[in-house]
């Protein structure tokens, strides 16, 4: 059984995402008897090579074309069709759920004949169908499905998920083994004029410890000024609910959510939310949420360890007051 | 420009988790009570396609699967100013299959003829899939970019601006091409009451499925995706109110519970 990885590599470092899934990759292919490969597409592909052995790889395909430095749908999709009518299609393959897992992972499946399921958090095998099973919240995260795909291979985008990546078997005789393909640039469909980046000094919300949170209740961006002000005594940083982002109150890089940032901080404060399970499938897992709302019907009263039921423009300055004499 | 959005009904994403159960071993069943809405996303796409009607000119047709019960909903989202709203009939109709509404999708899109843009919502909010725009361009072989923040077309070109990462992609886009819309710079406008009542004249045209699907596709060829199973996690947590007799005493019997509790 041949397990692939979709490597990914930022400036010739495989990156967290990919190591997630070598980690994963690889705990199938030893308890059910599989090869673990990868395959790197683009032109840092030798350096990105010679990582993946070390992350457990046994071979490894690199498809090194100058087209492929800037990632384009249709192109990448063909460039992995060349691949496997080349080289044998694996039984599994992982992608991140990122950008290109979105825009790459369903395209491509359609194309192969193969069924995927994005944005999974944990992935099965089931050795009496011979079938690999990704679990996938829906409904806003209300439910949670155990999915299937059919056909060759089975296409799975995996949710960042924190994994521990730290031992991996480096395996004997290990290949890597150069793939040329033909493309040309009229099959590219789509070219980037530029790239920005969201500007840095805020602390990255998946790393942080302290969030305080702002939805709709919030009002504004003025009060999103007071949620850091609190942050910032906290020593903590400053998220958003979908409705908040979507209101143009704050930058959309701060979104918590299924369709924004997992976060895993031990303090949470939700402020003006009000809980809705898409919006808390991105802090659940935070050790403790306090809750300021006005509204005691609220839902997120039933998703929080603490609750104050009142206005946070009174809650708030009296918090950020009692957090700074703390500090001192 | 012709644009052709694909929306879809879904239950209400605010609906509270008490309102599903799952019939064994992988139905969800969900209560009547839950009214049914196009999802955010569907209109962030529907608001796309306008904006772009009104800057650059050109049609908007909506396209949906599945009339049953969307009369009225298509109605209302056909008086924010789509042209035309077409719906596909398909006895077989699954909103849980993300590849056969692409297929259907496309073909209905094929029928329609010299598209130069399909909006989607970047993921509806009862499968959270995002498969079909992506899917969908793959089976039109075009070009697809998903989770788009920004369209515009400058200089003749389709100009987007991608989520990506920790920031934006910018990308010149060849037409013709599916693009999957985020909701945060795209909300969709009211419409009146006047539009609402013109919009209720016009024609829905329905289309039928065996006359749409050219291919035939064994079952094997189809690409497919299939819930096995599905349960509801118990999120449920206790939660302590903190009371006081006034704001400053609640705030201070808050940090009093976290510092007891060993938390701050």
């Amino acid at each position: 059984m041949k397990i692939a990885v979709y490597a990914e590599a930022d400036k010739g470092s495989v990156t967290t995402e990919t190591k997630e899934l070598f980690a994963l990759g690889g705990q199938l292919a030893g308890a059910y008897n599989g090869e673990l490969q990868g395959i790197v597409l683009g032109s840092c592909c030798l350096a990105a090579g010679e990582q993946l052995i070390q992350l457990g790889a046994k071979t490894i395909y690199t498809v090194e074309h100058p087209l492929l430095d800037s990632f384009e749908t249709r192109l990448y999709a063909r460039a992995l069709i060349a691949l496997f009518q080349k080289h044998t299609t694996p039984d599994l393959l992982l992608f991140s759920h990122n950008q290109t897992g979105r825009d790459l992972v369903p395209f491509l499946a359609v194309q192969l004949k193969a069924g995927a399921c994005l944005d999974c958090t944990d992935l099965t095998f089931n050795e009496k169908t011979g079938l690999f099973h990704g679990v996938h919240p829906f409904y806003g995260g209300n439910v949670v499905g155990l999915y299937t795909t059919n056909n060759k291979p089975q296409l799975f985008t995996m949710r960042k998920g924190g994994r521990d990546c730290t031992y991996q078997s480096v395996a004997n005789n290990t290949e890597i083994i150069p793939v040329s393909i033909e493309l040309n640039s009229t099959q590219i469909l789509a070219r980037v004029i530029k790239r920005t980046f969201a500007p840095p000094g805020e602390d990255k919300l998946e790393d942080a410890s302290v969030i305080v949170s702002g939805g709709r209740g919030i009002g504004g961006t003025e009060g999103f000024a007071l949620l850091r002000e609190l942050a910032a005594a906290l020593g903590g940083t400053v998220g958003a609910s979908r409705s908040a982002v979507d209101a143009g109150w704050i930058e959309a890089e701060r979104q918590i959510g299924l369709t924004g940032k997992f976060v895993n901080p031990d303090l949470y404060i939700a402020v003006g939310i009000s809980g809705a399970t898409q919006h808390m499938a991105g802090c659940s897992t935070a050790k403790t949420i306090i809750a300021v709302n006005r509204d005691p019907e609220s839902p997120i009263f039933r998703r929080a360890h603490y609750g104050i039921i009142a206005d946070y423009k009174n809650i708030i300055p009296l918090m950020i007051k009692k957090s700074q004499r703390q500090k001192c | 420009m012709r644009i052709v959005v694909c929306i879809k009904l879904v239950p209400d994403p605010e609906a509270p988790v008490s309102a599903f159960s799952i019939e064994e071993p992988e139905k969800v069943v969900i209560e009547d009570y839950v009214p049914w809405f196009f999802g955010p996303y569907d209109e962030s796409a529907i608001e796309a396609a306008l904006r772009l009607k009104e800057e650059y000119g050109g049609e908007v047709i909506l396209l949906s699967l599945d009339p049953t019960d969307i009369g009225e909903k298509m109605v209302e989202a056909m008086a924010t100013g789509a042209d035309r709203s077409i719906l596909v009939e398909d006895r077989n109709y699954d909103r849980t299959d993300s590849y056969g509404a692409a297929r259907t999708l496309a073909a209905a899109i094929r029928k329609i003829g010299h598209v130069d843009l399909v909006l989607c919502g970047r993921q509806a909010s009862d499968t959270d899939a995002g498969i079909v725009a992506p899917a969908l361009a793959g089976f039109l072989d075009c070009a697809s970019v998903a989770v788009v923040r920004s369209i515009s077309n400058t200089n003749g070109s389709l100009v987007v601006e991608q989520q990506s990462g920790e920031g934006t992609r910018t990308l010149e886009v060849f037409l013709p091409a599916v693009l999957s819309v985020t909701s945060e710079n795209y909300t969709l406008r009211y419409a009146s009451l006047a539009s609402i009542m013109e919009a209720a004249e016009k024609e829905v045209q329905v289309w039928e499925i065996p006359e749409l699907l050219s291919e035939n596709l064994t079952p094997g060829e189809k690409p497919y995706l299939r819930c096995l199973s599905a349960q509801i996690p118990d999120t449920g947590v206790e939660c302590k109110i903190i009371d006081g007799d006034s704001e400053e005493a609640k705030v201070n019997n808050l940090f009093a519970e976290l510092q007891r509790d060993r938390i701050l």
